[in-house]
Order: C-alpha cells, then sequence, then structure tokens
C-alpha cells in the first residue's frame, strides 16, 4: 500500500517548513507528511531512550483506544495527552511504529485528504465554460478533484479517478499536499495469516456459563468487532457490499443509484437494521440512512454534495470511497468480489461437454475466468486498483 | 491462581506467534483460560499454515500457553507498553480463571473504558462504588443499579442504563448472577480496577486468609475473633484437608461453621428493593442494634439508608460505632477528569482493623 510521502519526493521537505520549529507551531503550517517529517527531523528532540519509549507506549495506547471508538487518532491529540511540543511528535510516531510492527503486527497510518467537492464545484464550472465554448463534453467530469492551485492537496497523486493526465500533471508539479494528522491502525500481518485468524470455528466449552455467549473460535472476534454501533458482523457485511458497488461502478455512486440497488437486498432508507453488537452501549436503532451517514463518519465512505449549479436548490448526493481505504483497499475489494462470485467453484468438476482429453480444463478455466474478470473489474473501476 | 511474575531472562524477540496471539487477546479483551489456551493453540496453526517451517516455542498445552502468557508479558514490558496479560479466578457459578489484558499505567485510570461517554463512565462508577459498599453482600440488585441513573451529572434514561448494564456485563466489567440476577463486579474489573480499589475502598477490601488475594465472594471465618474472608473456591480447597480449619485463626471449620460473604450474605428479598445505599445520614446507632432499622424522617431520595441490607442476617456485628466516621459524606478522589467518588459511610467490615489487630498479637504471642 503506497504511503503518501513516497510520491512526494520532489517536494523539498526542509523548504516548505515556514520558521523554526518553535514550541506550539500550528500544525496546519506543517505542509508535509508526518512520515516525511520523521525522516526530516534528525535525533530525538533531547529525549532518552527511555522517555521515547515511554511516549510511545501511551501514543499507541491512544491508538488503541482511538480504534475502539473507530476515530482516527489526531495528532493534535496526541500532543496535547502527552503534554508535548508539536514537533516531538514524528520522532514519538516513529518510535511508537517500530513497537507496533514488531510486538502487534500493526502500524499506523495517516489518512490521504478527503475528497472536496469545493473543488469539484469549480471544476464543473470550468468545464461547463468549456463545454459551453467549445461544445465538447468532457469524458470524464465532476472526478477531477484539482484545484487551481489554490490548495496544495496532492494526496491524490495516487487518485484513481483523475484522468491519466491530470495524474501526470500532478506528478509533475510535485507539490506536497499538507497532512492531515489523522491516523488509523491497521494490520500488517500476512493475509494468508489473517485469513487464517478470522476462520470460525466453535470453541467447545467444559463447563459453559448460562446466558454466556459461545466463543466463535475465531481468533479475532469478529463477532463483537469494535464495540461502536456499527460493530455487528452483519453491518461488516453490507458495508463492504456498498464499498464494492461504489468501487466497481467507477469509483463514484449517485446516492439514488446505491439505494436503488440496495433495494434489491430489500433495504430501503428507513429500513431498520436489527443488528446490534453486545458490547455497543448505543442501542438507536440504526436505519440504512444513518448506517450511510455513520460509514461517512467513520472515513469508510465518504457522502459528497455535488450542488447543482443548474439548479440552486437541492445539491445532489453521491457516494465515494472514504479515508479508510488504507485501512480497505480496492485489492481487497476485488479480492472480495472475487471470492463471492467464485465461491464454491473451486471444487466443481469441469462443465460437463468441455471436457477436453488431457487437458486440466475446469483448473485453468477458474484461474482464466478470475483473471478476465479482475480485467473487467479493472475497466469499470477506471484505473488501476489500490492497495 | 496465575498471576505472571515479570522475570526478564534478555531481550525476546517476538515472532508473528506473538502478533497473532495479542491481537486475538486485544480482540477479545477478556477470556476464561479455557478460550485462551484455544486460541494459543490455534494461533499455533494458523501460523503454521502460513508458514510450514514455523515452531512453537512452548507446549502446545495449557502449560504452554500459561508460559506464552509469561513470554508475552515481558515483550511487553520491554516495550514499555504497560500492558499486561493477568488472571484470576472468577468465583461466580462455574468457577474458572479469567484471563484479560490489563492497563496498568498508574496514571490512566479507565484507560479501556474510554470509548464510554463520560456520563455512562459515571454510571458505572456510581455502580462499582455501590457494589462494594454494599458489603457484606459486594452486589446490588437490577432495581438498585437502574435507580443509580439518577444523580448523574447529566441525564440517563432508565432504559439506556438497562442497555449500559448489558453492555458492562458483555464486556465482562459486571457479572450478573444466574440465580439471583445480582450485580458484582467480574473479574476483569477486578483487575483491572485493582489499585483503585485499594486507594478508594481500602476498608472495604479484604484478602483471602489463604491466598492473600483480594476477596469479594466466599465466606467469613465465624470465630468473632477472627473472621478472615475466604474465597469460595479456596475455602473448599481447605474443606478437602482431613481437619478443615480457618488459615488464620486454626477454629476448625466443622465447629466453627463460616458465614457466607456475597450475594448469599443477604436475603433473596433484596433482590427486589429498590433502596439503595448512597448516603449514610445516621450515625450508627441502629446499625448498633444490629437490626434494621429503616430511616424516616427528612428523607429524600437520596439519602435513604440501606440498614435493610445489613440487619438481615443476625451474626452481624455490631462494629459500626467502634468505627468513628459517623456521617456521611462524598469525598471526590482524583484529578478533576476522574472523579471517583468515594463514598465513605459508616457501614464497613467492621474486622478490617480488628482482624489485623489479632493477627498483630497473635504474632506478637508466638515470638514470645
Amino acid at each position: 500500500m503506497p504511503r503518501s510521502s513516497s510520491t512526494q519526493s520532489q517536494s523539498q521537505p526542509g523548504r516548505r517548513r515556514r520558521g523554526a520549529p518553535a514550541e506550539g507551531e500550528e500544525e496546519e503550517e506543517v505542509n508535509m507528511t508526518s512520515e516525511e517529517e520523521a525522516t526530516a527531523t534528525q535525533g530525538t528532540k533531547g529525549m532518552s531512550e527511555e522517555v521515547l519509549k515511554k511516549k510511545a507506549a501511551k501514543l499507541i495506547r491512544l491508538a488503541f483506544a482511538s480504534e475502539l471508538n473507530k476515530k482516527p487518532l489526531k495528532r493534535a491529540d496526541v500532543s496535547t495527552t502527552l503534554k508535548q511540543p508539536a514537533n516531538h511528535f514524528p520522532v514519538v510516531l516513529s518510535k511508537a511504529q517500530e513497537t507496533l510492527k514488531k510486538v502487534f503486527g500493526m502500524e499506523l497510518v495517516e489518512l490521504k485528504q478527503k475528497y472536496k467537492a469545493g473543488d469539484d464545484l469549480r471544476e464543473i464550472e470550468r468545464q461547463h465554460d468549456e463545454a459551453v465554448a467549445s461544445q465538447t463534453a468532457e469524458a470524464t467530469q465532476a472526478t477531477q478533484k484539482k484545484g487551481k492551485g489554490r490548495r496544495r492537496q496532492d494526496s491524490e497523486d495516487e487518485s484513481e479517478e483523475s484522468e491519466e493526465e491530470v495524474v501526470e500533471k500532478k506528478k509533475k508539479k510535485g507539490k506536497a499536499g499538507p497532512s492531515t494528522g489523522l491516523f488509523i491502525l491497521r494490520s500488517i500481518l500476512a493475509p494468508k495469516l489473517v485469513n487464517q485468524m478470522a476462520d470460525p470455528q466453535p470453541i467447545p466449552v467444559e463447563h459453559p456459563v448460562q446466558d454466556e455467549e459461545p466463543d466463535n473460535g475465531a481468533l479475532l472476534d469478529w463477532q463483537n468487532g469494535d464495540s461502536t454501533q456499527s460493530g455487528h458482523i452483519a453491518l461488516l457485511g453490507i458495508r463492504t457490499i456498498i464499498l464494492c458497488l461504489v468501487m466497481s461502478n467507477g469509483r463514484v455512486m449517485t446516492d439514488e443509484q446505491l439505494k436503488l440497488f440496495l433495494r434489491r437486498l430489500s433495504l430501503e432508507e428507513d429500513t431498520v437494521l436489527p443488528y446490534h453488537s453486545r458490547t455497543s452501549p448505543n442501542t438507536t436503532p440504526l436505519t440504512l440512512q444513518k448506517y450511510l451517514d455513520l460509514l461517512d463518519r467513520q472515513h469508510y465512505l465518504q457522502k459528497v454534495r455535488i450542488p447543482n449549479p443548474a439548479a440552486l436548490d437541492s445539491p445532489s448526493i453521491e457516494w465515494r470511497w472514504g479515508q479508510r481505504q488504507v485501512e480497505f483497499s480496492e485489492q481487497a475489494a476485488a479480492t472480495f468480489i472475487e471470492n463471492v462470485m467464485f465461491h464454491g467453484r473451486e471444487e466443481d468438476a469441469p462443465a460437463p461437454g468441455r471436457r477436453r482429453a488431457g487437458a486440466n480444463d475446469g483448473v485453468l478455466d477458474i484461474a482464466e475466468q478470475k483473471k478476465r474478470m479482475r480485467k473487467n473489474l479493472e475497466r469499470a473501476v477506471g484505473g488501476d486498483l489500490t492497495g | 491462581m496465575v498471576n505472571p511474575t515479570q522475570a526478564t531472562q534478555g531481550t525476546i524477540r517476538p515472532t508473528d506467534l506473538h502478533r497473532v496471539f495479542l491481537q486475538s487477546v486485544l480482540s477479545r479483551r477478556v477470556m476464561p483460560e479455557e478460550i485462551m489456551v484455544q486460541l494459543y493453540l490455534r494461533a499455533i496453526s494458523a501460523c503454521q499454515v502460513a508458514d510450514e517451517n514455523f515452531r512453537p516455542t512452548h507446549g502446545t498445552n495449557k502449560a504452554g500457553a500459561r508460559s506464552f502468557a509469561l513470554e508475552i508479558n515481558r515483550i511487553l514490558e520491554q516495550s514499555g507498553m504497560q500492558m499486561e496479560m493477568k488472571s484470576i479466578r472468577d468465583e461466580g457459578s462455574v468457577p474458572r480463571d479469567m484471563w484479560a489484558m490489563i492497563n496498568t499505567d498508574p496514571t490512566d485510570e479507565a484507560a479501556n473504558m474510554t470509548d464510554l461517554e463520560p456520563l455512562q463512565l459515571s454510571f458505572f462508577k456510581a455502580i462499582a462504588n455501590n457494589i462494594i459498599t454494599s458489603y457484606p453482600a459486594n452486589s446490588i440488585n437490577h432495581f438498585q443499579a437502574l435507580s443509580l441513573t439518577s444523580g448523574l451529572p447529566g441525564q440517563l434514561t432508565k432504559s439506556a442504563g438497562d442497555t449500559l448494564l448489558s453492555t458492562f456485563v458483555a464486556r465482562g466489567w459486571l457479572a450478573k448472577s444466574v440465580k439471583r440476577g445480582r450485580y458484582s463486579l467480574a473479574p476483569r474489573a477486578i483487575m483491572e480496577l485493582d489499585n483503585w480499589l485499594l486507594a478508594e475502598h481500602e476498608e472495604y477490601i479484604q484478602k483471602c486468609g489463604r491466598c492473600s488475594k483480594t476477596v469479594l465472594s466466599g465466606v467469613i471465618c465465624a470465630n468473632s475473633e477472627c473472621e478472615s474472608h475466604i474465597h469460595k473456591t479456596c475455602y473448599t480447597l481447605l474443606m478437602t484437608g482431613r481437619t478443615p480449619a480457618c488459615p488464620v485463626c486454626k477454629k476448625d471449620f466443622a465447629t466453627y461453621d463460616p458465614k457466607p460473604l456475597g450475594e448469599k450474605a443477604v436475603n433473596r428479598v433484596e433482590d427486589t428493593t429498590t433502596q439503595i445505599r448512597t448516603k449514610r445520614k445516621r450515625n450508627t446507632e441502629s446499625g448498633a442494634n444490629g437490626r434494621a432499622g429503616p430511616s424516616r424522617g427528612g428523607d429524600d431520595d437520596e439519602e435513604d439508608e440501606l440498614e435493610e441490607e445489613e440487619g438481615q442476617t443476625d451474626n452481624e456485628e455490631p462494629e459500626e460505632g467502634s468505627a468513628g466516621a459517623a456521617g456521611g459524606s462524598s469525598v471526590q478522589v482524583g484529578n478533576g477528569t476522574s472523579q471517583w467518588k468515594a463514598a465513605k459511610t459508616g457501614g464497613r467490615p467492621k474486622r478490617a482493623a480488628a482482624a489485623k489487630k489479632v493477627q498483630s498479637t497473635q504474632s506478637e504471642e508466638e515470638s514470645d
């Protein structure tokens, strides 16, 4: 999964920073990612190894706590809680990453900039003008994130949505985008291992306690998941489907379209989703609409309001993937789709009548089909799958 | 009872097995030992599937799991994480060892409850306080728990309180007894809140006469000069001896049949009462009579006294008077963010101080 720092090599970290690293420096003025800063920063800011270790440990515990709430860890919050100047953060983060990787098999990943509808508006206007002027319609509309240089938001340099030329342009400009300062935790264990960890097999308990729910037996207890309102495994399923739909539709889908698809699953916008994690204290009934909004708040999806330039009243709403795509990438979504579509077919014998002497057609067919599907998917998505 | 110690024997390099196991434990936070062992075994097989050359370094059994947990703790300590795996016995209907990943940073109270809103956390604290001060019941019933939704710094509906109670049970903070539906502190809370319990409710916290760990449920030695508290399972173990006797005063259990500690110490009538002890207005006169004196006159809801709970059992020693503190007072403890109120009431376990006296005189005698 490419990190934002790797593609911003053309920016000069040292130059852009305003002023000396002073205490209480504003977070916003640091216009490089925290990781770039870490490499640019030298030394341990005068902290002893012990102190650094302690602070890093606290950061990790803060990260765990944030993950429980499904809220990203904020750099500013960390500096406040650890009672340290802002510029200590990269060093402490770096140490924390070390421990996270070594001991827990996890890492903190910074969220990229949000997709801004505001840019779209300008883009729409610009394109609209152009269209009016030249009477040619742009092939891809309203997918341009690129502002007119007013905001340096390069984090979409690996953007899947832009046309290739726009991506090229961005890369040429090579501007560093301001870091979001928001982090989430991510497991870095090998997928093979994670698959094993998700496999449930009920654990036989010698003396079961009455009223106690039997453990699902999977190493990762997805039954309870996090303890938020969305902790239930069924909600995770719905979320994954929505993400796959949006992705396959070219990475964006209008609200109407999405709801139309979900209607096929008997989900209307006011359908109450009767799934509730036992460990969540929240019991307000969760409708589909509320769940979509929750996913927006949790950064899985992004609700984009497109002001309608023609009719200045109700903006139309479209859905895109949110900043948590570092957690669940497009590749992962593609694998999910593959698993669903080819479920149970691995063991199928080659279709009767297709059998040709000597060839293990059955196996090849499946592999070939998967490849083909992946290719079609990429085409539908509109570019290489990220992650 | 297994409490992994922190013996260091050089730096340990974590492997995928450690990471897988840690992630599994973190996703559950608290689990019975049976499950913990299974997780360990499954983690091993998961690693073996992913890497056929993988070999576990500890036995593939309960003992191996326990020593592996020790290793995990050493690794956590090496990294300064201030977290460790601990286990204590759950003295519920099915006695078993419970394991939990505990935060050991003393400056970070309630670190594992940060996803609760402040109001929800206050509710939990009120419940925990009341459970401790409900001695010797060390438990409160459902109505009493729900009544604690009032008196909080904010609005909490009864139905929200209801859900929260289920959540606390699901997360392993509270235990709800199967037979009587009473809430007590579950192993995870006892382990996690160990420091706080000692700090705030020192006079209530008893240590088992046999194993010296905190005991909230079990039996009390019937010898009025001893009154040692003993875990149920510790007592069961003692009873298998030839002449079962109190480990502290040596009086045999046959003659001195111990009194109950925990929900058995209170009558079933208490399971439906709605009165809750928040403050103790009076001094301890009525308590001194050893009888229930329903409070009258000038009571408003918050000042209800709960002598009924104490007065039911006849063996209660009328020692409250001597304990000293008459009035009820709420003391705010800790810094501003963690407002754990210690309600210092008069109804403390009498023998906390006295027992120590007995023991010291005994040792004095012995040394002569």
